[in-house]
C-alpha cells in the first residue's frame, strides 16, 4: 500500500469518540478506531466503531494491553480490525503534533494490523469535525493526512451536539470505568442506540 | 426532573465526600440550591458555595462563581480560603501573573500555607505544560517540607507517569506504601507502573504487588485480578521451572476469578429489568459478551503457551 | 427500635443503677442498726445493678451512631482511582472544557 487511503468516519464512531472528550474534559484520554475487516475493492477506510480506552495515567501498559486482548477479541468475533489509536492531551493548547507514547502504542497495534493511523485530537476545536488529526505510517515515519481527505457520514454532527444537550456523554463507558465496574460495558451499547436514533 | 432541595443538598454532599469531578452536575444541583435556598442549609452553605464555585470555573460559568465568591467573602473577608479561590478565578481567566501574585501576597503572611502552596505548583503546571520539569521542581521542594501529603506524592508520580520517567514514579508510590500499607490502590498503581517498566525483575515484583493488592482488596480490585494474570502469564517460560508451575497455577486462578466475576454481574443484570436508571448491558448482549470475555482471557492464557 | 427509646433505655438503665446504689445504701444502714453480721448484698439489688448496666450501655451503643469496621482498609474495599486520582489540590482550568462549554 503506497498511497494513503481515504478515510471515512461513521456518526457512531464520530459521536463516541467525541462523547469520550466530554466526559473527561479535565483528563488526557485515549481509545481505539474500529474499521470492517479490508476488501479488495475498498478504497476507502471505513471507520465504523470507537472504544474509549482510558482517561488516568494512560503512560501505564497492564491494563492497556488487557483492553487490546479485549478489543481484538470482539474484533475477532465481529468482523473488524483496529484501524487507529486516538489520543488527546489534558492541556487546552496542547498541539496535535504525536506523542512519543501515541507512536509507540500505535507501532505496536501496526505490527499486527497494517494501515492503523494515529488520530491526535485538537483540544480547541473539540466537538467539530476538525479536532481530529490523523497521521499515517508513511516511509517510517508518522505523517499527517490532508483534512480534505477524511470524511464524515452527514448528521454526525447534529447527533453530536443533541446528545451532548441531553449528557449523553455522562453515559458513556470507557475501559476505566469497566474495569471500576464490570457491569458497564465498554461497548456502549445504550449510547450506541441513541446514536442510531 | 424537579429535585428537591434536600435531595440536592445529599446529593452535592455525596459528590464531595467522594470526591467527583463532574462540574456540569455540581452546577446544575448547586446553582438553584445556594441561589435560594440559602437560608436553610445552615454552615454547609459555605462547603456547598466553595464546591459549586469550583465546578462552575471547570464548566465555565462565571455567573455562578462570582456568585458563590460574592456570598462568601463577604462571611470571611480575610480568610486566606477564600482568598484562595479568587486565586483560581484569576487562573480559570487566564490571568497567571496576578494569580501568582495574589498567592504569594498569601504566603507572605502565612509561609505554612499547604493550599496555597499546591495552587501555586498547579498554576505553573498548566503555565509550564511544555516544561514538566519546573512544576516537578517545585513539587519534590514542597514535598521536601510536607512529606506526608499522599495527594502531592500522588501528583508527582502522575507527572512522572506523563513523562514515562517509570523509575521516578515508583519511587513515589513507594513511599505512599510505606505510609498506608493497607491501601490496595498503591500496591496496584506501583504494580503497574513496575509492569510497565518492562524486564523480567520488575515484572515478578509486578506479581508480587498486584497479588498483595487483590489480598488487600478482597479479590474486588478488577485491574489487580487483571495483572495478576498478565504478570504470569508473560513470566512463564522466562523463569525457572519450578516458577513456570506456579505462575501458571496463578494465573489460571485469576482467570477463574475474573470469569466467575463477569458470570455472577451479567446474571444478575439479566434479572434486573431495564427501567432501573443504571446504565446496564442489555441482557440479550450477555451471552455474546460472555464469550468475547472467555475468549480475550484464553488468549491472555494463551501467550504462555506460544512463548 | 426508633430513636426516642432508646433514648429512654439509657435513662432507665441509669436509674436502675443509681436506684441499686441507694438500696444497697440502705440494706447497709438496716443491717447496722439491727445489728447482724454482713455477709452479703440481697439478690434483687445485684440482679437490678447487672440489669442497668446492661440496658444503659446497649441504649449508648445505640444511640451514639454506627459501628465502624475494625479492619483498617475495610473502607478502602469500594474506592478506585475514578475517585482517588481526583485530587482538587491540583486542578487546573486550562482544559478542553474551555472550548466544549464555550461553544455549548
Amino acid at each position: 500500500m503506497s498511497s494513503t487511503k481515504d478515510v471515512e468516519i461513521s456518526c457512531r464512531a464520530f459521536v463516541k469518540l467525541q462523547l469520550h472528550l466530554a466526559k473527561y474534559p479535565h483528563c488526557a484520554v485515549n481509545g481505539l478506531l474500529l474499521a470492517r475487516q479490508f476488501k479488495k475493492e475498498n478504497k476507502v477506510l471505513e471507520i465504523v466503531d470507537v472504544i474509549p480506552l482510558f482517561h488516568q495515567c494512560l503512560q501505564l501498559l497492564p491494563m492497556l494491553e488487557i483492553a487490546l486482548a479485549h478489543v481484538d477479541a470482539h474484533c475477532h468475533v465481529n468482523d473488524l480490525w483496529i484501524a487507529g489509536y486516538y489520543e488527546a492531551a489534558e492541556h487546552l493548547n496542547a498541539s496535535t503534533v504525536t506523542s512519543l507514547f501515541a507512536e509507540k502504542i500505535a507501532d505496536k497495534i501496526l505490527e499486527n494490523n497494517t494501515g492503523c493511523r494515529l488520530v491526535m485530537v485538537d483540544n480547541k476545536k473539540v466537538a467539530t469535525p476538525e479536532s481530529l488529526c490523523f497521521y499515517d505510517k508513511i516511509s517510517g515515519k508518522w505523517q499527517k493526512q490532508a483534512q480534505d481527505k477524511i470524511r464524515f457520514e452527514a448528521g454526525c454532527f447534529e447527533t453530536l451536539q443533541d446528545l451532548l444537550e441531553h449528557r449523553v456523554h455522562k453515559d458513556l463507558v470507557d475501559f476505566d470505568n469497566h474495569l471500576c465496574d464490570i457491569s458497564l460495558h465498554w461497548l456502549n451499547h445504550p449510547v450506541n442506540h441513541l446514536i442510531v436514533m | 426532573m424537579a429535585v428537591s432541595w434536600e435531595e440536592a443538598r445529599d446529593k452535592l454532599r455525596e459528590l464531595r465526600d467522594s470526591n467527583v469531578r463532574d462540574g456540569e452536575s455540581v452546577v446544575d444541583l448547586g446553582e438553584r440550591l445556594v441561589r435560594k435556598y440559602s437560608s436553610k442549609l445552615g454552615d454547609e452553605l459555605w462547603l456547598v458555595c466553595e464546591q459549586v464555585f469550583i465546578a462552575a470555573l471547570d464548566v465555565d460559568r462565571d455567573d455562578v462563581a462570582d456568585m458563590c465568591l460574592e456570598k462568601l467573602s463577604s462571611n470571611f473577608p480575610k480568610s486566606s480560603r477564600v482568598m484562595k479561590l479568587q486565586g483560581m478565578m484569576l487562573e480559570s481567566q487566564g490571568c497567571a501573573d496576578e494569580a501568582e501574585e495574589l498567592y504569594k501576597t498569601i504566603l507572605a503572611q502565612d509561609p505554612t500555607n499547604a493550599a496555597v502552596r499546591k495552587r501555586l505548583i498547579a498554576l505553573s503546571k498548566w503555565r509550564n505544560w511544555k516544561n514538566p520539569g519546573a512544576t516537578i521542581k517545585m513539587l519534590t521542594e514542597y514535598l521536601e517540607v510536607f512529606m506526608a501529603d499522599n495527594d502531592a506524592w500522588l501528583e508527582l508520580a502522575d507527572l512522572y507517569i506523563a513523562q514515562m520517567d517509570y523509575d521516578r514514579a515508583a519511587y513515589c508510590m513507594e513511599e505512599l506504601i510505606l505510609s498506608n500499607s493497607f491501601n490496595h490502590l498503591y500496591h496496584q498503581r506501583y504494580a503497574e507502573i513496575k509492569y510497565s517498566k518492562g524486564g523480567k525483575e520488575n515484572k515478578e515484583l509486578a506479581r508480587q504487588y498486584f497479588a498483595q493488592a487483590v489480598k488487600l482488596s478482597n479479590n474486588c480490585n478488577m485491574r489487580a485480578l487483571y495483572g495478576l494474570l498478565m504478570t504470569c502469564t508473560s513470566l512463564c517460560g522466562k523463569v525457572s521451572q519450578s516458577e513456570d508451575s506456579k505462575n501458571k497455577q496463578y494465573a489460571t486462578w485469576a482467570a477463574k476469578m475474573i470469569a466467575e466475576k463477569y458470570n455472577n454481574t451479567w446474571v444478575q443484570d439479566k434479572d434486573v429489568s431495564l427501567d432501573g436508571k443504571k446504565n446496564v448491558t442489555p441482557s440479550k448482549d450477555v451471552p455474546q459478551l460472555m464469550a468475547s470475555v472467555q475468549q480475550s482471557l484464553s488468549l491472555l492464557n494463551l501467550q504462555d503457551g506460544v512463548a | 427500635m426508633s430513636h426516642p427509646l432508646k433514648k429512654v433505655a439509657i435513662i432507665v438503665g441509669l436509674a436502675c443503677i443509681v436506684h441499686a446504689g441507694f438500696s444497697a445504701a440502705q440494706h447497709r444502714s438496716f443491717v447496722r442498726l439491727t445489728e447482724q453480721e454482713f455477709s452479703s448484698l440481697p439478690l434483687d439489688i445485684v440482679v437490678q445493678s447487672i440489669l442497668g448496666l446492661f440496658l444503659a450501655s446497649y441504649g449508648i451503643l445505640m444511640v451514639s451512631g454506627d459501628f465502624k469496621n475494625i479492619q483498617v482498609n475495610a473502607d478502602m474495599k469500594e474506592k478506585s482511582f475514578e475517585t482517588v486520582g481526583n485530587r482538587f489540590a491540583f486542578c487546573t482550568f486550562e482544559h478542553r472544557g474551555k472550548a466544549l462549554y464555550s461553544r455549548q
